[in-house]
């Protein structure tokens, strides 16, 4: 998913970059009846578009074209504005004179229209437009997923002031007791920076962690709940489960959302259901099953599901594509200001990646030198180097380390001593002819 | 796509031409409204002759005659993809007769026309008709089927540009037979539970391909293919198509195993929500996958209009599935009949007709092939990793006296061709973790401790003096 993200973001830049340089470029969209639409960007053009089933028609100037969407400057609610269109919701599309856009602008807003042409006109708005960071968060919550990176981007992010946008995009099926911190660290970041989660998977503590940000958006297939606490084979109970409840409940009330939602995430006994006013949208939530809208009996565990998060304003829209997100976040395009958060995401994922591999890989070489094979001076140098190993992975990714490695390093430390002296009583004894 | 031989294309196609005409050359005049029709003017411009069947505020469902063609079809239509409706238009005889004088000129079963390009002959040059870019989705769920292959797929989907894609699902957990049901099921082929593929899967057609219409077809699908199937809106079946066979998955999950109900009500969500996700993308009922999941949930069905209302429960309308110790599976008439699929049919005509396209052409592009290939050598493969373990125990055997250093070389190499296997296929090293309980770390591993059993071997025979083989050595072979 991440190198699609990233193969598609490159893809915009560079529909962004040649659309800047080439004014008139020949663009070419493919309806859905088959027929096909070809013009050049400039091009004045009226469509027919499905807005939530509804279709709508809209006049504008196409001021660039991608592989799934287009943007036009056109006229909307009385204002000149830039609007990105996917082809998948173009029903109709023709080419129309730009002496009739012109009369159209005029007629409703003539005195916008030149705003309009320099809106259009601005190849360089770029530079200065607004844009996000990206922290892919993926993996075992407490391992990949740390507060670490959070707190290394909203530093990073720092350096740009206040109020920047952090996008943490969460892929993870949960982990350990680690979302504590990284909850405290998201609020933090808080503090000084919009932090925004864009949910692929978020289950159990990944779920938690998302609590901390105002806002969370999924993408279709998103899915974010089963807050569960547990060990072993069995679940939080007693103090325990209470003391986890109530965490969880001030932590969905931080972000505006009912403590009930959590209490369904976590004890299968706890009911959710809620009513929507059809008017306001206003949800009213209950922990029983008095609601229209039931989420979880007594026997289930919640989890949301992209619509059904949608639905009672758990989620705050629902976005496939970084440009899908960009319009739900009210950014004119998807623009990553650059690419540190990922960066510092891929450098752990890979020290971890190798830190699994290569811990048990070491831990089997300990044990065949421990059989005893081949020549003890020898054997006993390649232990040592061994143990040295597996202390340098305590340092460089203290977490696997921890699930992995069976010893501390106050324990390797100690081992190693015993082997550099058995090598030099050995060593010794080879000098004095002894026997060992 | 291949072609099949034109002999049997041309039987093939008479034969179908043959059922359709028997019932429908009285088919406008013998049900009482040959006189008038109804007319669709569609947003995207078509126009759609025949009858409007049933009407509700949101839907249409509408009855295509195709005079030409003689073909009628059933199909739902929103109203916003409506622009206006004619009703009750007069039928001008005379244009039905020439309809039907052209259809016999241009009947195959007269005329050697070449008839690959759909119900109608092609007008203008072929390429400029919509292109179809057929998928297989065929096997193994999280095997053969697996995302690996699908991102080179979607490569030559964008080399070619079609105006539809059209996947055929074959994928089925056990052969709809006795056996079957007797419980003659290859456990190894049972699809993999991992929903992240699939939702890699499915976010390689639904969202980076999402500019292109696509139309899942399923030929039968049995297992979790069928959550993946319900990815796609447009969905049609072959009549014989099967549409569920998902009781398997919570006990694939463990996720029913655990004897703590808060832990298991965790799972089972946690679970049931990855399925759920994949409906997400096709806009279904997600009530449809707790039942096609977890075998403990009825269902039923209301309607309003042409829209389904699922309820988990019997007291819907109409009762689909009472039992609570079965999953739901749905036969392709079901799954039209409740709105599920979009139609059932035999044939690709058949099919780019209801979709709108009475003249097609169908891509050649490499994406057939290119699975076809995928499936059969990643599984010669898997299959050749099997023999190259036997090898190795072999090898191992015989690794002992003058030949130690020979053979554990030889048992060396087999490990390492089954790794190789593994790095090349991933479908190799899931079948080696869930057939052979082994990973490629375990196996690497094993390499390592050859290579080391090796080395020490070799510095014991410097250690002698450097003698050479076949020097009365004896004792050192390992195992």
């Amino acid at each position: 998913m991440k190198h699609l993200i990233r193969n598609a973001l490159v893809c915009t830049i560079v529909g962004c970059i040649a659309t800047a340089a080439l004014g008139g470029e020949a663009v070419q969209i493919r309806l859905k009846d088959g027929s096909r639409w070809r013009g050049e960007i400039s091009d004045y053009v009226e469509l027919k578009i499905l807005q939530q089933g509804i279709e709508v028609v809209f006049q504008g100037r196409m001021v660039a074209a991608a592989a799934y969407h287009v943007t036009i400057d056109g006229d909307m609610a009385g204002e000149t504005r830039r609007k990105t269109i996917f082809k998948a919701d173009i029903v109709a599309i023709r080419t129309i004179e730009s002496e009739t856009m012109a009369e159209t602008e005029s007629s409703t807003a003539r005195d916008r229209t030149s705003s309009g042409r320099r809106s259009a006109d601005s190849g360089d708005a770029g530079a200065h437009q607004p844009g996000v960071f990206v922290l892919p968060m993926s993996g075992t919550v407490g391992v990949k997923f740390r507060h670490e990176e959070v707190e290394t981007i909203a530093k990073h992010a720092d350096q740009y002031g206040e109020g920047q946008i952090i996008v943490l995009l969460m892929d993870s099926h949960g982990g350990g007791i680690e979302m504590e911190t990284i909850h405290a660290t998201i609020m933090e970041a808080k503090k000084r920076h919009r932090v925004v989660a864009w949910i692929k998977t978020a289950i159990s503590a990944a779920a938690a962690s998302a609590l901390a940000c105002d806002e969370i958006y999924f993408m279709t297939e998103g899915t974010l709940g089963a807050m569960t606490g547990y060990s072993g084979t069995t679940a939080m109970q007693g103090k325990e489960l209470e003391a986890w409840l109530k965490t969880a409940g001030k932590w969905m009330e931080g972000g505006d959302r009912s403590p009930y939602i959590a209490h369904a995430m976590i004890h299968a006994p706890r009911m959710l259901s809620y009513d929507k006013d059809p008017e306001t949208g206003e949800v009213t939530w209950y922990n029983d099953l008095s609601g229209e809208f039931v989420l979880s009996d007594d026997k289930s565990n919640l989890v949301f599901t992209s619509s059904t998060a949608l639905r009672c304003g758990f989620s705050d829209g629902t976005a496939d594509t970084e440009d899908d997100l960009a319009n739900l976040l009210h950014l004119p395009q998807w623009h990553e200001i650059d690419d540190y958060g990922r960066k510092i995401a891929a450098r752990w994922h890979k020290t971890v990646d190798r830190a699994q591999v290569e811990i048990p890989r070491t831990l089997a070489r300990l044990s065949y030198y421990k059989e005893g094979a081949g020549d003890p001076i020898v054997a006993i140098g390649a232990k040592i180097q061994l143990y040295k190993e597996l202390k340098d992975w305590h340092d460089a990714c203290p977490n696997v380390a921890k699930m992995r490695i069976p010893w501390t390093k106050d324990e390797i430390d100690r081992t190693i001593a015993d082997l550099r002296k058995e090598l030099a009583d050995l060593k010794k004894a080879q000098r004095g002819g002894g026997r060992y | 796509m291949k072609s099949p031989p034109a002999a049997w294309l041309r039987i093939a196609f008479v034969a179908v031409v043959v059922a359709l005409l028997a019932p429908s050359s009285g088919l406008a005049r013998d049900d009482g409204d040959v006189s008038t029709e109804d007319i669709l003017h569609m947003v995207d411009g078509r126009e759609l002759h025949g009858r409007i069947l049933t009407e509700t505020k949101t839907q249409i469902v509408f009855e295509i005659i195709d005079l030409k063609l003689h073909m009628k079809s059933r199909r739902t239509f929103r109203l916003d993809e409506i622009a206006h409706i004619e009703r009750g238009v007069v039928v001008d005889d005379k244009a039905q007769d020439e309809a039907l004088s052209s259809k016999k000129k241009n009947d195959p079963a007269t005329t050697s026309e070449r008839t690959s390009f759909g119900r109608a002959r092609p007008a203008g040059d072929a390429p400029n008709l919509p292109g179809l870019y057929l998928i297989p989705m065929k096997g193994q769920m999280g095997t053969d089927i697996h995302p690996s292959i699908y991102e080179k797929v979607a490569e030559d989907i964008r080399l070619h540009d079609p105006d539809v894609i059209i996947i055929k699902l074959d994928s089925k957990d056990y052969e709809d037979s006795f056996a079957a049901a007797l419980g003659d099921v290859d456990l190894a082929e049972l699809s993999r539970p991992d929903f992240d593929e699939y939702k890699d899967l499915v976010n390689i057609f639904r969202d980076d391909l999402r500019d292109i219409r696509q139309v899942m077809w399923v030929q039968d699908s049995i297992g979790i293919s069928s959550t993946v199937a319900l990815a796609w809106d447009e969905l049609y079946m072959t009549p014989s198509a099967r549409l569920g066979g998902m009781r398997a998955v919570f006990a694939l999950t463990g996720a029913d195993q655990w004897s703590d109900d808060d832990i298991r009500a965790k799972m089972m969500a946690a679970w049931m929500g990855s399925a759920k996700s994949l409906l997400e993308y096709g806009g279904y009922g997600l009530e449809l996958a707790d039942a096609m999941v977890d075998p403990t949930y009825k269902l039923s069905a209301s309607f309003k209009g042409r829209e389904v209302v699922w309820s988990l429960n019997d007291l819907g309308e109409f009762l689909v599935d009472d039992d609570d110790e079965n999953t739901v599976d749905f036969s392709a008439k079901a799954a039209e009949d409740l709105a599920i699929s979009d139609g059932t049919v035999e044939t690709l005509d058949d099919l780019a007709f209801l979709l709108g396209y009475r003249e097609y052409r169908v891509i050649e592009g490499k994406g057939e092939q290119l699975v076809e290939n995928y499936t059969e050598q990643w599984r010669r493969s898997f299959e050749n990793s099997k023999k190259w373990l036997q090898d190795y125990f072999q090898h191992q055997r015989w690794a002992t006296g003058d030949e130690t250093l020979k053979w554990l070389g030889r048992a060396k190499r087999d490990l390492e061709n089954i790794i190789k296997a593994m790095e090349r296929y991933k479908a190799v090293e899931i079948r080696w973790r869930t057939d052979l309980g082994k990973t490629k770390l375990e196996m690497e591993i094993e390499v390592e401790k050859i290579k080391e059993q090796i080395r020490a071997l070799k510095q014991q025979d410097r250690g002698r003096g450097g003698g050479g083989r076949g020097m009365g050595r004896g004792g050192t072979g390992r195992r």
